[in-house]
């Protein structure tokens, strides 16, 4: 159980000093299992606690983080909070914290006690076995499992206490250099968590995508998988903070009511998602987490909002607090009328399906333009088959005409945590039509 | 602190470990951002615990916390062997090469202390220059520029006797900045990074890069014109043949990638152990990788595996020379580690990690590189790149650009995009000027992920006959 009494005193204390306080006191609890060329390179764990602290006064903000919980240690902080106050400049554009109390509702199945202790070495042995047995030559990954408790305490009347277990893996395989196949598996509870079926699934990828050949520039239809599509995603959602709308580093600013995508589409983020891997009861002022629209039928219905960033925009928080800059918890993406995966693949005559993308960086947040670049398998696509494969091309795109072409999508949406996602996503398999792909240049 | 490390060694020599590291480390850190020219957050940090790797049974184990206690380190410890000993069926058989051992106390001086510059001076700084910046006649439309700094102190100690102390200030600070211009917007983001004191920010000239910045940007969108779409020559300055230097050198020769143990995460290499002594680069290509550049961003004079760090010639004379290793990769090789074993804090596993990672220097001066080009472009940074995760193909779009004719320099041109691969960049190079540039990044490896603090720089090169995009 959470320590309550140190970070009570912390907050009594700061509250005679500082107009608004919040103190967010947290301990994880983390093992990982790093796995390559189908073997384990290194157990790790790790253990930590620690109390991180926001206030501000007259508009002046200050953030600090305890590690050391010794009398000493806390009163030198709170001495140097105290002092850089006095020396920071204000944040006129800081409209204070939300007022408590709230009632929250459970959300369901975010803490299973067995993850963090769970023994998933057999299961990891038969998944790398699987690997070998489709017919993958090595395979690499990692397992981790985690479990966290905090503990939320505002000078606006918020005591909170959430706790969460969470269960990655993640797992690439090779049929040689150039042919191979990447699949996440990610759950808040050990249930539906399957270990040698994301090694199956990942091992037949890249044994059908042996011999690629290199792939030619131009305008294709694109079949995304949800692993290759969550990068495009969560910056989807990084563009939907209303702290990056303002600071115009997102393509979405000036474009609240304004069609940005298909008709068919609808954007959620959602913080009360059960088994979200982002989900959470509160936000950092203690806000009850909601189900927010973002984009309805094709429509831009809101950005993401603190009470801070609410106040300056004329609405009402959306509970995605951020005390700095408002943040997305689960962002599900959706169509009014998804397609079987089948069906999905038959809209398509000359295309591709990619299954991973990796480097995804802006030229200009503001107008979109960027370029991403396929990893592991990449499949031509003729007449709705899966027809040979290629390697060696680069997404360069605009992100909006990018959600604009989102034309359908399937119906076998699938959570996704990744190295290149950190946003936790819930999508189908997307097509998206003519995508830009170019190429090295001889 | 030191005898927590000491009675963790201990343990695990009680639990027959054949090699232990203990590595506590204690930084204090400080951080200022400005959104729009309003003061966003002052944030200060101080962070202290311990991080443990072993072999037992030729199984690797890591551990860290920040619960201090003797108890909770004992436990902590009890714990990971049992993990590690629950994999004993499918552990990798680890084996690291023998090093020297050393016992040595070094630290980075500081003329004006990092931890004597107070926010109000920092937040005068930056707003100081953002006021200058915006008096150009340049239309900002957004702009974040923020200054961050850490101070560590790492004791460092080893079952093999080696006992190292440092010091080690880091300050770094950096811009994004969008502006409109001829109804066009362009973004440019830009870190600058060194281990030193606060003196270092105070050469930098904040104002001045800036400044700069904008009216550099306000005359491309203003003036600029479309990159040429036939072959061409490229000249390419300092800042553009450091990122080419890391992305396509540094990351394919860590011995790491080559071995497939980051696979999954950061990625493999098309660079293989029989490509030494290959060619890779025309003659005129020397790349080093060197941690020992005093002040350097990248700087350590000891690699967290205790291994005295030098410099590594990548390339030399166009010829794929060496590959950065740590004691695991290079006992796989069959050679001594050149001490490039990395942790970004104390909570996270060594991996092997550039410094800091620069083309050598040629005998040109940089006007001399465009004497003889009839038509070519000159870029002299870049906005957007990347590159694949063997480091083949990759991708930088220029931001300050201009066009070469007749072997001068005249308009801007706009976004002119190299997307080549690396053997076709490097045996492209056919001379190197003598203008060494130093620039920063934070590099990123590891799952949890690992920001690792390099230069990476270099003098102006000039590429022949390329088709920019």
């Amino acid at each position: 159980m959470i320590d309550t009494k140190i970070p009570k005193n912390i907050l009594n204390k700061l509250k005679k000093v500082v107009d608004d306080t919040v103190i967010i006191s947290r301990t994880t609890d983390t093992n990982q299992v790093k796995f390559s060329n189908n073997k384990v390179s290194i157990t790790q764990n790790w253990v930590n606690n620690s109390i991180s602290i926001f206030v501000a006064k007259d508009k002046k903000i200050v953030t600090t983080t305890i590690q050391d919980f010794r009398n000493a240690s806390i009163e030198k902080s709170i001495g140097l909070i105290k002092k850089n106050l006095s020396l920071m400049g204000p944040n006129d554009e800081y409209l204070g914290i939300a007022e408590g109390p709230f009632k929250y509702k459970k959300v369901e199945d975010l803490y299973d006690k067995e993850v963090v202790n769970y023994d998933f070495s057999d299961k990891l042995e038969a998944g790398i076995n699987k690997s070998l047995e489709v017919g993958a030559k090595r395979t690499s990954g990692l397992l981790e499992a985690s479990e966290a408790e905090y503990l939320l305490l505002t000078s606006n009347n918020v005591e909170a206490i959430d706790k969460s277990s969470l269960i990655h893996f993640s797992v690439r395989s090779f049929f040689d250099n150039d042919a191979s196949g990447h699949i996440t598996n990610s759950s808040r509870i050990l249930k539906n968590f399957h270990i040698e079926k994301s090694c199956k699934e990942a091992s037949e990828i890249a044994v059908q995508s042996k011999n690629p050949q290199t792939g030619k520039k131009g305008a294709f239809d694109i079949i995304f998988s949800p692993l290759a599509f969550a990068p495009l995603l969560d910056r989807i959602g990084d563009a939907t903070s209303s702290f990056n709308v303002d600071a115009r580093l997102s393509f979405l600013a000036d474009k609240l009511n304004h069609n940005v995508a298909d008709e068919n589409i609808v954007l959620r983020d959602d913080g009360t998602l059960k088994n979200g891997i982002g989900s959470t009861k509160f936000d950092s002022e203690g806000v009850p987490t909601q189900d927010n629209i973002i984009i309805n039928k094709g429509i831009l219905k809101t950005y993401l909002h603190n009470s801070s960033t609410a106040k300056k925009f004329n609405v009402e928080t959306t509970a995605n607090a951020g005390l700095i800059a408002p943040q997305p918890w689960n962002l599900v993406l959706e169509s009014i009328y998804p397609l079987s995966k089948e069906k999905l693949f038959k809209e398509i005559k000359n295309g591709l399906y990619v299954t991973n993308i990796w480097y995804t960086r802006f030229q200009n947040q503001e107008t979109g333009e960027f370029s991403t670049i396929p990893r592991d398998a990449i499949f031509v696509i003729k007449n709705g088959e899966i027809n040979g494969c290629v390697k060696g091309i680069r997404i360069s795109e605009l992100m909006p005409r990018i959600l604009q072409n989102i034309a359908l999508t399937a119906n076998d949406s699938k959570q996704i945590k990744s190295w290149e996602a950190e946003i936790p996503c819930v999508l189908p398999h997307i097509l998206v039509r003519n995508v830009n792909i170019t190429t090295s240049t001889n | 602190m030191e005898d927590l490390v000491e009675f963790a060694l201990k343990e695990l020599e009680k639990n027959k470990v054949t090699y232990a590291e203990v590595r506590y480390t204690h930084s204090i850190g400080n951080g200022i951002i400005l959104k729009n020219q309003v003061p966003q957050v002052g944030s200060f940090e101080e962070n202290e615990g311990i991080g443990i790797r072993y072999i037992l049974n030729n199984a690797l184990g890591f551990l860290s916390t920040n619960e201090l206690e003797k108890n909770k380190i004992k436990e902590l410890i009890e714990r990971n062997l049992r993990k590690v000993a629950s994999n004993k069926k499918i552990n990798d058989l680890i084996y690291l090469e023998s090093d020297k051992t050393y016992k040595e106390n070094y630290e980075v001086k500081q003329k004006i202390k990092l931890v004597d510059v107070d926010f109000s001076e920092k937040t005068k700084l930056l707003l100081d220059a953002e006021k200058q910046m915006r008096s150009q006649g340049v239309k900002v439309t957004g702009s974040f520029i923020a200054l961050g700094d850490s101070t560590t102190t790492q004791h460092f100690e080893n079952t093999e006797g080696s006992i190292i102390k440092s010091i080690i200030p880091r300050i770094s600070f950096w811009y994004q900045i969008g502006i409109l211009e001829n109804n066009k917007v362009m973004q440019r983001y830009w870190p600058w990074g060194a281990s030193a004191g606060f003196e270092i920010v105070k050469k930098w000239d904040i104002q001045k890069i800036l400044t700069d910045e904008v009216k550099t940007m306000a005359n491309n969108l203003r003036n600029g014109i479309e990159p040429p779409k036939e072959y061409t020559d490229l000249v390419v300055a300092p800042q553009v043949v450091g990122i080419m230097c890391h992305e396509s050198v540094g990351h394919p020769y860590e011995a790491d990638r080559i071995l497939g143990r980051e696979a999954a995460q950061a990625g493999e290499s098309f660079v293989s152990k029989e490509m030494l002594n290959t060619r890779i680069g025309s003659d005129v290509v020397n790349v080093i990788d060197d941690p020992t550049i005093e002040n350097s961003f990248g700087y350590y004079k000891y690699d967290d595996e205790g291994v005295m760090a030098k410099k590594r010639i990548l390339i030399k004379n166009g010829l794929i020379n060496e590959f950065l290793h740590n004691r695991e990769t290079a006992y796989a090789f069959k050679i001594k580690s050149n001490g490039s074993s990395r942790a970004s804090d104390y909570d996270k596993e060594p991996l092997i990690r550039m410094g800091n990672t620069i083309l050598e220097e040629g005998d040109y001066k940089e006007e001399e590189l465009f004497e003889d080009v009839k038509k070519g472009v000159f870029v002299k940074n870049f906005m957007e790149w990347n590159i694949d995760d063997k480091r083949f193909n990759q991708k930088y779009v220029g931001a300050d650009a201009y066009l070469i004719e007749n072997g001068k320099i005249t308009k801007p041109v706009i976004k002119p995009i190299i997307e080549i691969t690396t053997p076709k960049l490097w045996s492209s190079v056919d001379a190197v000027a003598n203008n060494t540039e130093y620039h920063s990044g934070n590099c990123g490896k590891g799952e949890p992920m690992q920001a690792c603090p390099v230069w990476f720089g270099g003098p102006s090169m000039r590429i022949r006959n390329i088709k920019l995009g």
